[in-house]
This record gives C-alpha cells, sequence and structure tokens, in this order.
C-alpha cells in the first residue's frame, strides 16, 4: 500500500508532460514519471520511494509505436515488452531485442512494463541496458529546451543513475536494423524464473564467408553497475577465426571487465565475476550457432 | 464404499475457480476502522518513550495503543505451548511489547484509523525512542558465556535443554568398526502463504459480545486464548474462520494482532480490520528451520548403525507466544526415525537470538530429523563401501516389529520401510541410473540421483495444551435428508471437507452431493483443535465416521420397520434403502428423514430418541502420557513415512541445480482420496525443495532482515518444481477406524536429504561433500571450486 | 488527494472517486466490492492481482486505480459470468476443478485468467510453455503439477471457437 499522498497528473502530450515535469523541477518537489510501473510501484508500495508528484505517460497517445525508419528501427518508449516481444518487425530485424524483451519478469509485467520505463529506473539488473549500449542505439529525450539524441552508453551514467534530468521525457529507442546474416542472443541468469538478472549478456556475430570474424559487440549487465560493452576487444577480434577459442577470448575479455560487480545476497562480487564470464561464453556461442 | 478412495474433486472448488471463495479480507463491516501496528526496526532495544501525541490528532485516527496501554487491558496471551511445562524458560507476551523489543518487526504500537491510509500515515507520526541493545543472531554465539541476553532474567539464551537417551551408547561406539562425526546447517526460512494473516474484530456493544474473522486454523483454541486475554467470558466470544488461503501451520496459535484488533474494536466501539502485508509476514509472520546438527554415528563394516549421539541447537529467535519453539523439540524427538538404532543419545539446547520467532511451519522439525538421519545413512554408506539405499535397508527397523517405541518414546505405529524404498528404487530405475550417468558425463552433464526416507510423526498430543490427540464432529440429517456435518477440524485449503464428505456419504449411503461440511465457526461446529499435523482427516474424519454411524443406524432401524425387515438385512446406497436382493422392497433416505422428524411418534420411529444427530469424539488409543519404565511417554500417535528418489542435474559452471524427478512411495494409510493426497504431497515437495533451494530468511550482522519482500524472499515457480510422481503404499494405521494415517505434512522433509545426496552424487567426480542449506546456485558453485582445489571435507560457501 | 475516473469494469461502465495512492487491486476490492481478485505481496511478484486490462493479464497491485481511467478491466468475476453464456464451467475452470488444480484458492482467480491468456496466444502449449506462462503466478499449495495438467487437457480437448464457450 502506498502511504505517502502525491499528486497524479496524466497529461496528453509529450509536451505538457514536460511542462509538468519542470513546473515540479521549478518549485522543488520531487516528481517521478510513471510509464508501466513495474519497478515504481513495488517501491512506491515498500515506501522506498515517495515522490510527491507522479507525472503518468499512460495518456499519451502514439508512445508505442514500433517502425522502419531506414536503416533504424524507431521504438516508441511507451512500447511494452510484450509488444516488443511479439513484433514481427523487431523479430525480423533486431531479434536480440526481442529476445530479450521476451525474457523480462512474466507475463503481466511484459504485458504492462515498458521499454521506456526500464531505461529510465535502470536497474543494474534491467535487461535492455547492456543491448542497447551493445546495439549502440540512440535514445530521443524531450526536454524543456527542446529535443535532443543521446547515445545509449552515454545514457547510463552510474549506479540507478541516468543522463536524464527531473524534467525531460524519453520518448524514441532507435536502433539499427541488423543484416539478416548477424547471429545474435541474450542470456541471464536469476535465481527463479521471472527474476532479476544477477547477470545478463548479449552478443551480436557477424561470419566472413571463410568463417573468420567480421564483427562482434558485447553488452553486459551484472558486471558493474552500469552496462559493460566489451569495445576494446571487439575490434581486435575482427577477421579471427570464429573457434572454441575464439568463444573463450571473448568470455575471458568479460571476466576481466567485470572489475566491479554488484555484490548482492546470493552472488558476491568473485562469484558474478566469473557468472560473467559463463554467460557471455554462453550468448556468444548461441550467436555464433545463428550466425549464417 | 462408493466414495472412499475415489479421485473425487474438491467440493468447494467449482467455488474457488469463480473467485468467490470468502477471505477474511473479504469480510466488510459498515463503520470499520482500520489497524496498522508499528514495529521496531531494531533487532534489540529498550524502548525509552513512545510519543503518540501527533497520531492521536490526526484526522480519522480513532485510537491509538502501546504497550503501557495494552498492559492496562489485557493479560499476557497464553503460550501456544508454554516451555515452562517442558522445564524451559518462558516470558509473559502481551499484544505489544512491553519496555523491550527482541527482533525487528516486534509490534510496538498500533493505531485505528477510518481507512488504511489514515491509519498508516498515523503510524508513520509514532516516534519511538530506542535505546540499542547488543545484539546476537547467531545460536552458538548465543550460548557463550558472554553473550547478550535477550532476557536478563534468565541469566542464559538457553530456552530450554532436553536430553533423550536409551541403550548404551558408550559400548557401541567402543565396539564400532567405524566412527564419523560431522556437522550440518539447515537454514532459516518459512511458510509464508499467499494469503496474508488478516482478522476482523466486532466487539458489540450492546450485546456485549466479541465476534472475530480471523485467518486461522484453530478458532476454537484461538476462542479461549482470546477469553484469557481479553478477561471475557469465552461465552461472550465467537471466532469465523472464512475461506483461508493457506496456512501451513503459521495460523495456528493466537498471535499478537488477534487479541490486539479485538481490544481496539472493544475500545473503539465498532469494527476493526487488520490485514498484513506481505513485509509483516516476512519479518514477524513466524520462522522455522535454522538449527544445528552435529552428529557422531557408530557402525559395523557390514553398515550396521550401532551407535548416534546426535547434539541440535535449535536457533529459534526471539520467545512469542505461538509456541514455534516446540519444533526443535519435534526435532529430537524423531530421532533416529525409522531406524532401529537402540543406543542412542540426543541432546537439544533450543537458544534465543534476536532474530524473529519461529511459529509452526510444515515438518515441525521432522524435516530436520529427516535430513540428519539421511545424512547420516550416506555418510555410512559412503565410509563402509556400500549402496546408499542398501546402508537403509539394513537398519529399518523391520515391519514385524511394530508398534516400535524409540528412545524419545515415538511409538512408530505401522509400515514397511523396506518395501516402500525397494519400490521406489524400481520405480525410479535406481539399479539402471548408473549407465545413464556416465553417458551423460561423457558430454559434460553431471547428474545424479540420491535417496531419502522421511518418518513424519502426525496428530501431535502434548500434554496440557490445546495440542490434542482427539477431535469432535457433527452429523445432522435435516427432514429433506440433505447431511450437514459440523466439525472441529478445519480446512485451510488442505481439502478434508472434501475427505470427510466422502466419509459420511459412504457411512449414511448417500450422494456425495447431499452432504455439506460447516467448519470453523465457534458458534456452530463442535469443540475441536483444528488443523494441523496432518490431523484433520484420520482425527476430524474418524469423529465424523462415528457420528455418522450413529445416524446411519437409526435410520436403518426405522427403515427396517417401514419394510417389515431387520436392519442386518437393509443395504444403504445413493440415498436409497434397499433389502438386501430384493430389489423392489425400497425406501428413500430421504423419506426416512421426515418420518423421523414430522412423525416422531408414529409406530416406526416411537421407540427411539427422536432427531438425526449425533456428536461423537474420536480419541487416538496409541498416546500415552503416562511415563513408562524408562520415562517416556508417546505424543505422536501416527507414523507416516515416504520412501523417495531425486534425479537432478548440476550446472557445474554455475552451480545451479536442476531437479528432473522426484519419485516417491508414500504410506498415509487408507488413501480416502487419491486426488487429495498427491496434491498436498506434490505442494509439500514443492515447498521442500524452495526451501532446500530457494527459499532464505537472512539477517545481517545487526539483525537486519535482508529478505523482506517476494523479490528476495524467492518462492519457486512452476519453472522450478517437476511433476512428483507419487505412488502409495497403503499400510493401514490400527488405531484408526478407517486406517487413515494422516496426509498433508508428508514430503516437505523428503527433499532435504534425497535432493542433497542426489546433488553430491552428481558431483561425485569432484569429491563434493555438503553439509549445510540452502543450496543457492552461488554456494554450490563454491563448493565445487573447493572441492577442485582438494578440500572435500568442509567445503563451506 | 482524490480524483475521479470512469472507466469500464467488466461490461460496466463505472465512475468513482478515489485516492490518488489507491492501487487497481484495492480498488477493485474495496470499492467495486470485487473480492474475486487478491492481494499477495503488493510486489509484483505472486500475481494473486491478477486482472485483465484492455484485454491483457496484469498485476493490480502495481497499478494505480487514477492510472486507468478510460480503460477497460476485466476481472475473475466479469470473465467467469462471460464464459458462463451456457451455464456451465468454462473449459478452464472445468478442468482445474477435475484435476484439483487448486487448494486454498487465493491464487485461482490470478491463475486461471493467466492461463486464459496463455492459451489465447498459444491454443496448443507445450509443457515448458506452459510452465513459463504461468510463472508470473505463485502457488504455495499445489507444486503446480495440477495445474499443468489441468492446461495439458484442455490444450488437448478443446477447440477455440468464436463464441463464449471458446477460450478467450
Amino acid at each position: 500500500m502506498i502511504r505517502a499522498p502525491f499528486q497524479l497528473h496524466r497529461p496528453h502530450s509529450i509536451d505538457e508532460a514536460v511542462r509538468l515535469l519542470s513546473q515540479c523541477v521549478q518549485n522543488g518537489e520531487d516528481v517521478k514519471l510513471l510509464a508501466g510501473g513495474q519497478s515504481l510501484m513495488p517501491s512506491m508500495n515498500l515506501g522506498l520511494v515517495a515522490p510527491a508528484h507522479i507525472v503518468s505517460l499512460n495518456h499519451v497517445a502514439g508512445l508505442d509505436s514500433i517502425r522502419r525508419d531506414g536503416d533504424m528501427l524507431a521504438i516508441g518508449a511507451g512500447t511494452t515488452h510484450h509488444a516488443l516481444a511479439e513484433s514481427e518487425v523487431v523479430q525480423a530485424h533486431c531479434p536480440i531485442l526481442s529476445e530479450t524483451a521476451a525474457c523480462i519478469g512474466d507475463v503481466q509485467v511484459r504485458n504492462r512494463g515498458t521499454l521506456g520505463g526500464s531505461i529510465g529506473h535502470f536497474d543494474p539488473a534491467a535487461d535492455y541496458p547492456p543491448v542497447l549500449v551493445l546495439l549502440d542505439a540512440a535514445c530521443q529525450i524531450v526536454s524543456p529546451s527542446g529535443e535532443r539524441t543521446v547515445a545509449a552508453k552515454d545514457v547510463f551514467v552510474d549506479y540507478m543513475t541516468t543522463s536524464l534530468s527531473a524534467d525531460e521525457v524519453l520518448t524514441e529507442i532507435r536502433v539499427p536494423v541488423l543484416p539478416s546474416d548477424t547471429g545474435t542472443a541474450y542470456v541471464k541468469f536469476t535465481r527463479v524464473e521471472g527474476g532479476f538478472a544477477i547477470v545478463g549478456a548479449g552478443a551480436c556475430l557477424r561470419l566472413n564467408p571463410d568463417n573468420t570474424c567480421r564483427s562482434i559487440r558485447v553488452g553486459i549487465c551484472g558486471a558493474a553497475p552500469v552496462p559493460v560493452r566489451l569495445t576494446a576487444i571487439e575490434d581486435t577480434l575482427t577477421g579471427k577465426a570464429v573457434d572454441d577459442a575464439f568463444v573463450e577470448m571473448v568470455a575471458a575479455a568479460a571476466y576481466e571487465s567485470a572489475h566491479d560487480p554488484v555484490a548482492e545476497l546470493h552472488a558476491d562480487a568473485d562469484y558474478k565475476r566469473e557468472m560473467v564470464r559463463v554467460f557471455t561464453r554462453r550468448a556468444v556461442k548461441t550467436a555464433w550457432e545463428r550466425a549464417d | 464404499m462408493a466414495y472412499i478412495g475415489s479421485a473425487v474433486s474438491g467440493i468447494l472448488d467449482t467455488k474457488l475457480v469463480a473467485g468467490k471463495g470468502q477471505y477474511t479480507a473479504d469480510v466488510s463491516l459498515p463503520d470499520m476502522g482500520h489497524m496498522a501496528v508499528v514495529r521496531s526496526p531494531y533487532a534489540h532495544a529498550r524502548i525509552l518513550s513512545i510519543d503518540t501525541s501527533a497520531a492521536r490528532q490526526h484526522p480519522g485516527v480513532r485510537i491509538v495503543a502501546t504497550g503501557a496501554e495494552i498492559k492496562q487491558w489485557s493479560k499476557p496471551i497464553p503460550h501456544t505451548l508454554n516451555p515452562s511445562a517442558f522445564g524451559g524458560k518462558t516470558a509473559d507476551i502481551y499484544c505489544l511489547a512491553i519496555d523491550r523489543v527482541h527482533y525487528v518487526g516486534t509490534p510496538v504500537a498500533a493505531v485505528v484509523a477510518d481507512t488504511r491510509h489514515a491509519a498508516t500515515e498515523a503510524a508513520n507520526l509514532i516516534e519511538v525512542e530506542y535505546a540499542d541493545l547488543p545484539v546476537v543472531i547467531d545460536a552458538e554465539r548465543a550460548l557463550e558465556p558472554d553473550s547478550p541476553l535477550l532476557y536478563p532474567e534468565w541469566e542464559t539464551n538457553e530456552l530450554m535443554h532436553v536430553r533423550f537417551q536409551g541403550g548404551d551408547v558408550e559400548r557401541a561406539f567402543a565396539d564400532a568398526d567405524h566412527i564419523l562425526d560431522d556437522t550440518l546447517r539447515l537454514h532459516r526460512h518459512t511458510a509464508t502463504p499467499l494469503e496474508p494473516r488478516a482478522a476482523l474484530a466486532h466487539y458489540d456493544d450492546r450485546a456485549e459480545r466479541l465476534t472475530l474473522w480471523v485467518s486461522t486454523q484453530a478458532p476454537h483454541p484461538l476462542r479461549t486464548t482470546l477469553a484469557n486475554t481479553l478477561q471475557m467470558d469465552e461465552n461472550d466470544i465467537q471466532v469465523i474462520q472464512p475461506q483461508v488461503g493457506g496456512a501451513f501451520g503459521v495460523k495456528i496459535p493466537t498471535y499478537q494482532e488477534d487479541p490486539l484488533a479485538c481490544l481496539l474494536s472493544k475500545r473503539t466501539g465498532k469494527p476493526v480490520k487488520w490485514i498484513e502485508e506481505r513485509t509483516e509476514h516476512l519479518m514477524a509472520g513466524g520462522h522455522a528451520r535454522e538449527q544445528t546438527l552435529k552428529f557422531s554415528v557408530a557402525c559395523k563394516a557390514d553398515g550396521t548403525v550401532t551407535g548416534l549421539k546426535v547434539r541440535i541447537i535449535g536457533d529459534v529467535g526471539a520467545l512469542a507466544a505461538v509456541g514455534g519453539w516446540g519444533m526443535s523439540y519435534v526435532a529430537s524427538f524423531v530421532v533416529p526415525g525409522p531406524y532401529k538404532i537402540p543406543n542412542c543419545e540426543v541432546d537439544l539446547s533450543i537458544v534465543v537470538t534476536n532474530k524473529g520467532p519461529w511459529n509452526a511451519y510444515r515438518g515441525f522439525g521432522k524435516e530436520a530429523a529427516s535430513f540428519l538421519m539421511d545424512r547420516v545413512m550416506d555418510r555410512v554408506a559412503d565410509t563402509v563401501q556400500m549402496d546408499r539405499a542398501a546402508v537403509r535397508l539394513k537398519n529399518f527397523v523391520p515391519k514385524d516389529e511394530f508398534p516400535y517405541v524409540q528412545i524419545s518414546g515415538a511409538t512408530l505405529d505401522s509400515g514397511d520401510y523396506v518395501k516402500a524404498l525397494q519400490d521406489v528404487m524400481d520405480k525410479a530405475g535406481y539399479h539402471t541410473f548408473a549407465e545413464e550417468q556416465q553417458r551423460l558425463r561423457a558430454q559434460g552433464r553431471y547428474i545424479g540421483m540420491g535417496v531419502g526416507f522421511e518418518l513424519t510423526p502426525e496428530g501431535g498430543c502434548i500434554p496440557d495444551s490445546f495440542i490434542g490427540g482427539y477431535e469432535g464432529a457433527t452429523v445432522r440429517v435435516s427432514p429433506s435428508g440433505q447431511v450437514t456435518v459440523l466439525t472441529g477440524v478445519t480446512s485451510p485449503g488442505s481439502g478434508n471437507e472434501t475427505g470427510i464428505a466422502q466419509i459420511v456419504a459412504d457411512a449414511l449411503g448417500v450422494p456425495l452431493s447431499t452432504v455439506r461440511v460447516v467448519q470453523g465457526d465457534t458458534q456452530a461446529c463442535p469443540y475441536g483443535l483444528g488443523n494441523w499435523s496432518s490431523r484433520s482427516l484420520f482425527m476430524g474424519g474418524s469423529a465424523s465416521l462415528y457420528a455418522a454411524r450413529e445416524v446411519h443406524h437409526k435410520v436403518l432401524r426405522v427403515a427396517a420397520s417401514m419394510l417389515e425387515a431387520v436392519p442386518e438385512d437393509l443395504n444403504c446406497e445413493q440415498g436409497r434403502i434397499r433389502v438386501k436382493g430384493q430389489a423392489d422392497r425400497e425406501v428413500a433416505f430421504n423419506d426416512v428423514a421426515e418420518y423421523v422428524h414430522k412423525r416422531a411418534f408414529d409406530h416406526h420411529a416411537f421407540d427411539m430418541e427422536p432427531g438425526l444427530e449425533s456428536t461423537r469424539y474420536f480419541r487416538m488409543g496409541n498416546i500415552h502420557h503416562v511415563p513408562d519404565d524408562k520415562g517416556r511417554i508417546n505424543t505422536y500417535p501416527s507414523y507416516p513415512y515416504a520412501a523417495c528418489v531425486a534425479v537432478v542435474e548440476v550446472d557445474v559452471e554455475t552451480g545451479v541445480i536442476t531437479l528432473l524427478r522426484y519419485v516417491t512411495v508414500h504410506d498415509c494409510g487408507t488413501v480416502i482420496n487419491p486426488l487429495l493426497v498427491e496434491g498436498q504431497f506434490q505442494g509439500a515437495v514443492a515447498q521442500g525443495l524452495g526451501g532446500l533451494i530457494y527459499e532464505q530468511l537472512s539477517y545481517d550482522d545487526n539483525g537486519q532482515l535482508q529478505t523482506g519482500t517476494f523479490m528476495d524472499y524467492t518462492l519457486p515457480t512452476a519453472v522450478e518444481v517437476p511433476s512428483v510422481e507419487i505412488h502409495h503404499q497403503e499400510v493401514p494405521s490400527p488405531y484408526t477406524p478407517l486406517g487413515t494415517k494422516g496426509a498433508g505434512e508428508s514430503g516437505v522433509s523428503s527433499p532435504f536429504g534425497t535432493i542433497v545426496s542426489a546433488v553430491e552424487n552428481a558431483l561425485a567426480p569432484f569429491g563434493v561433500k555438503i553439509h549445510d542449506t540452502p543450496l543457492t546456485p552461488q554456494r554450490v558453485w563454491r563448493m565445487i571450486q573447493t572441492a577442485k582445489n582438494g578440500n572435500n571435507g568442509g567445503a563451506k560457501a | 488527494m482524490q480524483t475521479t475516473i470512469q472507466l469500464i469494469v467488466n461490461n460496466t461502465p463505472c465512475e468513482a472517486t478515489v485516492d490518488t495512492r489507491t492501487l487497481l487491486v484495492d480498488f477493485l476490492r474495496d470499492q467495486l466490492d470485487l473480492t474475486g481478485t487478491h492481494l499477495g505481496c503488493a510486489t509484483g511478484n505472486c500475481g494473486a492481482c491478477t486482472v485483465m486490462l484492455d484485454g491483457l493479464t496484469v498485476k493490480a497491485c502495481t497499478i494505480l486505480a487514477a492510472d486507468v481511467a478510460g480503460s477497460t478491466v476485466t476481472t475473475i468475476e466479469g470473465w467467469t459470468q462471460d464464459a458462463r453464456q451456457s451455464g456451465d464451467l468454462h473449459p478452464i475452470q472445468a478442468a482445474f476443478v477435475k484435476h484439483h488444480a487448486l487448494q486454498c484458492g487465493f491464487c485461482t482467480p490470478g491463475m486461471v485468467l493467466s492461463v486464459q491468456q496463455l492459451l489465447k496466444e498459444k491454443p496448443h502449449p507445450t509443457e515448458a510453455e506452459i510452465r513459463h506462462g504461468i510463472a508470473g503466478n505463485l502457488c504455495r499449495c499445489t507444486g503446480y503439477a495440477s495445474i499443468v495438467k489441468a492446461v495439458q487437457e484442455i490444450a488437448t480437448t478443446t477447440s477455440l471457437s468464436p463464441g463464449g464457450r471458446g477460450l478467450g
């Protein structure tokens, strides 16, 4: 049960939402954006979060569109995990994103939770951030002064902290249309089905006809307070033969990158680091199997 | 026998699938207030002051109470089991803390307001000033002389010390071929039924009468304890149990919030409703299981166990009135379980710590004894290099030695343990498993098979308590032939109402659909002790059978007169009473019922006591509270058991365990309804599996609960729990009229020993030995790493 | 703070004034007396509060009542009534009864709604798909076996039909 009273605002447009947010900010009042609420509502029920104002995005039309725009997919921030998982366009052109959406929480959570809400809340165990970072996704953000585009890697700045300010609204996420020969995979490790990821790893791999690596990208959650992308090794692996040793090199790089995992009750730093290795290995292996 | 033994669906199911079950939280009264409870954020502290002034002035607030008022208005809550009756220490427990808090979540103040929001707002305005006291959260530390004391007047944290001894233990150890020692640790977890606790109290000032709707398993004892606590006449209290959304033991006792809601209703003259939040439940709803089990076992080279020394340290958290500490007592009572080990001693310390109080949870300590004995047998087998099942078969109490008295006085009633284990091994493919295991191991997969055996004493009967070995029931036939059964037992979802209806329908020879079972209302039902320890069907069902037989006898007497026959020649099926072998000579059950009620002075009924109603009580014949020559008493009348085989796969990279198969041969005596028994057993295994791998109530060093929501107290979902393969072995109880022994609790204990054994078997190539639970992936992974590094004896994670 | 909302609950338009803090589950239970929807955890884990919002299952403890203004909500009561047009139990409910796929009944309304959502999307699910489909609904009593069995039976014996007897 929510204990502290708050004012609920239900704007019908993004502009109105931004105006409401900036009013609250100017008045020095704590305000939260509400999308699907799958993280915010439990936090409020537990009394961990008690904003004075809530601005709901659930009455803004058109925030849930998915469309192809040239070599990009433009996905509305209000798109639910379920819609993303079931979208034929996304399945065809960015299957790693549908695979990720399909493994979040459970059916009911996926029916209500949104892509934008997950990005904005940015739990270190969230599944989208590492995948968006590896995809070099771009986030469209509307602020009182206008619109800006921020690369996903620049959105996730620190533990549960994004670069969005309190008066900004994330409206759209743009991800690249992946070449059809790309092998992709997102795998995660949870205590029970539907639980938070202890570790999650995503990989996109393209092969040359001679079975060497044309390109590889890897993104990981659980390795650090922010998503880890294996940028350093990704370039050096291009042109290398893809075999078990290749997979192991990526896994080892992932392990090295996991220098600051967020320890939790059932997964201390050492264990988490090892799981980063294991799940990166599994993600890359699966991506390899799926690459043409 | 039309219904007994058949897989009839639950008689409440059609209502429940439509969402029409009425649970306590669903009951509302006009002008009811809502109660919020302020709880201690400290694990151990003195209360210096409580400022309630702001709360009292908050809009909508009706009443605010602290320990000071409660002490004026009420008496301490009678302990469900008073440790002082067992030679232990005790303390008075009031509805709210007086002066001192002993765990995070201790109730210290309460508010009733017009709305739930107003009540919680006001609760937040109550300022409690605490003085921190040193915290002790580890039971072994708590036993040290310089430990902080929870109850300084005790001068110790040992609530109770118990010792059972039999035979010549020292001799057995002196003559042993092998002596093995080990220490096992079970971790803290709990039942956490899906329906939180809830109460709606209504004190009617005009009638001077209290009604309490409450999610309880034991309405009658609750009424008695309320009368004590509230200083009211029992006659002025009615306790009503609506539909209960799962209980598993935690809803047996009287909680502090029950009399608290009643008191505040009485003080305000208006109804008071309280619904527990999940966070409150996990903090303060009652914990279980956390015990250290040390053993030393003496055996012969052929695997015969000749002596056993056990030391149990039960970490029961703070003392509450709910009697959960009794689980540690039962753990020691059950040793050595189904095995014939005459030279045996058990030394038990029940210890208080600054954690949530223990409260009853399915298993009730028997899971600890099962785990202990399964580990003992596995260790012996490994040492003498015998098959793990073979060692069990060698040491079981033989089937021709029942009743068999264990050192504690536990008197095992009946069974065939050897056959149960042999059967389950056959059904699970025990003898051919190694081939499959080797084949998969070559592929880098680690599967393992384990055996386990749980003995589950049921129907507990503790002297001088409401944990008793009898039950009552009324069977009433209306003029239209409808049958009402009123029972002292209750059903929090366990299905005994269906089983009882089956028994009564068969005894009367009427259609099941004409039988209605009424439970959980102290105004309507005969005094009974409620639902726990799988007792409802074998005690409540037996009482119902006796009452139904008495009514049946009267019906047949009248029918015989009508049909010009003798009762012995009559037969009643599906409401038709016929002269055996003569299809044309029949009378309807309904017509007889109407006759008895309307024509009591007519010639077929005039020489008989009027009415078609009987109330009968049933008592178990094998409970002994008078000590025998060795000072032993028998507090459990029935001993169901289950032999189990588990197959697991361990992902050695992550430590994740997947339970692939769980096979059992289960004896609960005569099976009244296989659908219900199997449902109970399956659910119990799921809880055992959950407890072993997924669920943990974890505290930090300051006594703060770290797993206070379902986000971190992870319950297994449908993905984690496989379907159990259940087979029945029906060895009837000699002590109940239908041979029933009790089902419902069985299944929760065996997963500990069986799955642990299977995991060890899977990880045999690494030499992993398991001593502690839970088997979280991290802990299993670390055991593998430690074993790989050459230390396989003390893998601790 | 109070706010007024209009929405459709179980085919009936309704207007109500709610405290902004009121969760959808509490609104349904306390203000509309639809007590078939239960509250088990308030953290979106247990699924006892599952209802259908605009045709999809959601957990009503993670949604503000005031935020579903303009939406359509169906609870177990409304769904049962729709399904019962021909008088008896819906095939899902009938299978639950036959296999005793419930004990205390507290999770059951939410579980039934999750099963109907699953079968709407996958009329013939595998056992693994069934288990994943109901993973958002915790059951503490049954160990899930009887539920899985009930769903398997429906999936193999019932075919989708356009009328009220379908699985929709």
